[in-house]
């Protein structure tokens, strides 16, 4: 779990200095089938009092999944058109936002990835050019079953 | 001219990334108050400048020279024993500032006309009378010139500055007058503007966005933003704006038309289209806006504010490669070919399709949508080519409505948004 820096006091005072601890942020594996993988993304205000957040577009998010050595293979937002709105928030302490989204164990071209071990990293988009990562999350992807061949 | 402490020091760090070494030279001086001084923190950079031209006498100033060397202005005739040594050890300690070249010597030294202590016994005279003089801009002491020097906005105010000097009896000599720009404060698109202008921020409950551009609707006065800038994506909830940010005093006016998403020819099964992400918004009574404008920035990328470009025409036609611009309130003034036009695009998470948008290679990020986008002529005046509402992740990309995709019956209508009389 990250903790998160970038939070702001209200709308008023967007431009103030973060405060640290204030916020986590985490990505788990809701859903594990042979095709796909379903991930939500969790950002929580773990300070005492009441926060709001800028959220940068409509949607504010977005997933990455890595190979082990780093390479970029995929991303939820690729080839997405954003709304360039930047939304304020309020996040009472110990309130949770949630955002979802399923990668078909796709790469880049759409193409299924070998199986084995892969990093995945949620991506909460604050005011720009701010953004809250959080640690990468080791998924594991099986070999795909072969189609039976008509006979 | 006086300088805060926080500034003197950010000055000497550009003087230590800039200074490259010089020879040494022979001269001397003397040394007539050796103890180490270290600046008070309500110093002024003028009040540690003195301080070292007490310990050395004749010093005129010091600067970087065009080389980037170390340079001293020193009074010829009151000069004595200190060797460069020792001017460079009294320089550094006074300054905090520790550089090898001053604990060496490695200076250079510039005969001087004046010793920096009557410079600023002259400046502390002179400053509070000549800025009562309408058109005086600043004063300062040259450290670079060895002279002071005023700064007035016309040959007026120069006149009247000399007439001061003579009064005051300070040798004409001394001083440079020359005309400078007037210091203006800093406005940027997030700012309070009026009259108001396209690419300002706007802020609607919740959210903000940028002002699209000025426009004249069935003889209502009002602004054009995106139609995702209002409380609900299509229909009229009389969404409420302000400019820059909800404020007693900032309010502009009221959503008043946001057209339906609904299924039409053209648009996909299962889907809800419109020709633009569009909505109008009266202007509340007395706010005042300039029909026809938008902010221009310093330069491309910036958000400070340097004047206005005025639209004269609305496009007729979009071509890939076109260069096109837009002014936002996260991203500033950025530029771009037309990469696509006409292509439907489906908005993300949402059932929407746009039908018939442009795509354009420059940069965006959130809080750019309601961006007026535009084409600048070769005489300076634009032409007005619609509104950005979206963009890609990784804001290297938008997409714009076309202006005649607004101006649709079937989305706002016909529209004014040229500068009165000039289309």
């Amino acid at each position: 779990m990250l903790l998160l820096a970038l939070l702001m006091g209200g709308l008023q005072e967007a431009g103030a200095r973060p405060n640290p601890q204030a916020l986590s942020a985490r990505i788990e594996v809701r859903e594990h089938t042979a095709r796909a993988i379903l991930f939500e993304l969790r950002v929580r205000n773990d300070s005492g009092h009441r926060l709001t957040l800028a959220l940068g577009g409509r949607p504010a998010y977005n997933v990455l999944v890595k190979r082990p050595d780093g390479t970029l293979i995929w991303e939820w937002q690729r080839g997405q058109i954003v709304q360039q709105i930047l939304e304020y928030r309020s996040l009472d302490p110990g309130e949770e936002l949630h955002f979802e989204a399923t990668w078909k164990l796709v790469d880049a071209r759409g193409r299924r990835v070998p199986a084995g071990e892969y990093l995945v990293h949620g991506v909460l988009n604050l005011e720009p050019p701010e953004t809250l990562v959080t640690d990468s999350l080791r998924v594991r992807v099986a070999p795909a079953k072969r189609r039976r061949s008509a006979k | 001219m006086a300088r805060t402490p926080r500034r003197s020091v950010l000055v000497m760090s550009v003087l230590l990334g800039l200074i490259l070494t010089s020879g040494f030279g022979a001269w001397s001086a003397t040394v007539t108050s050796p103890g180490a001084m270290v600046p008070l923190p309500e110093e002024t950079l003028d009040d540690h400048l003195a301080r070292i031209a007490e310990q050395i006498p004749g010093f005129g100033g010091i600067f970087l020279d065009e080389d980037g060397r170390i340079a001293v202005y020193l009074v010829q005739g009151e000069v004595t024993t200190l060797s460069k040594r020792e001017i460079g050890a009294a320089i550094a300690r006074t300054l905090a500032w520790d550089d090898p070249r001053l604990r060496t010597g490695a200076i250079r030294v510039l005969p001087a006309r004046y010793n920096f202590l009557q410079l600023k016994e002259w400046h502390d005279q002179l400053s509070p009378q000549v800025f009562e003089i309408e058109g005086v801009t600043l004063t300062d002491i040259d450290e670079a010139r060895n002279r002071l020097r005023i700064g007035v906005e016309n040959e007026e105010a120069g006149q009247r500055v000399l007439a001061a000097l003579a009064a005051a009896g300070i040798p004409r000599e001394a001083v440079v007058v020359e005309q400078v720009e007037p210091i203006l404060p800093m406005t940027t698109l997030r700012d309070k503007v009026r009259p108001l202008v396209g690419g300002l921020q706007i802020n609607f409950p919740g959210y903000l966005c940028t002002y699209g551009f000025n426009a004249v609707r069935s003889g209502i006065a009002g602004f054009v933003t995106a139609s995702h800038c209002t409380e609900v994506q299509g229909g009229v909830e009389n969404t409420p704006y302000w400019q820059p940010l909800e404020a007693e005093d900032t309010f502009i006016g009221t959503e008043i038309a946001d057209p339906l998403y609904t299924w039409r020819l053209g648009c996909p099964r299962g889907r809800i289209c419109r020709y633009s992400d569009s909505a109008f918004v009266q202007l509340a009574p007395g706010v005042s806006a300039n029909l026809g404008y938008l902010a221009r920035t310093e330069s491309l990328g910036s958000l400070v504010i340097a004047g206005s470009f005025q639209i004269t025409a609305e496009a007729t036609r979009r071509v890939t490669g076109d260069t096109l611009n837009k002014v936002g309130r996260t991203t500033g003034w950025s530029q771009g070919p037309i990469t696509q036009t006409c292509v439907n695009v489906g908005v993300t998470g949402t059932r929407i399709v746009l039908l018939c948008q442009d795509f354009v290679r420059a940069t965006v990020a959130a809080g750019d949508s309601g961006s007026p986008v535009f084409k600048i002529g070769t005489n300076g005046d634009v032409t007005l080519y619609g509104l950005l509402w979206g963009g890609n992740s990784s804001g290297t990309s938008f997409v714009y409505s076309p202006i005649g995709n607004i101006q649709r019956s079937d989305e706002l209508g016909s529209l004014r948004t040229c500068a009165t009389g000039s289309c």
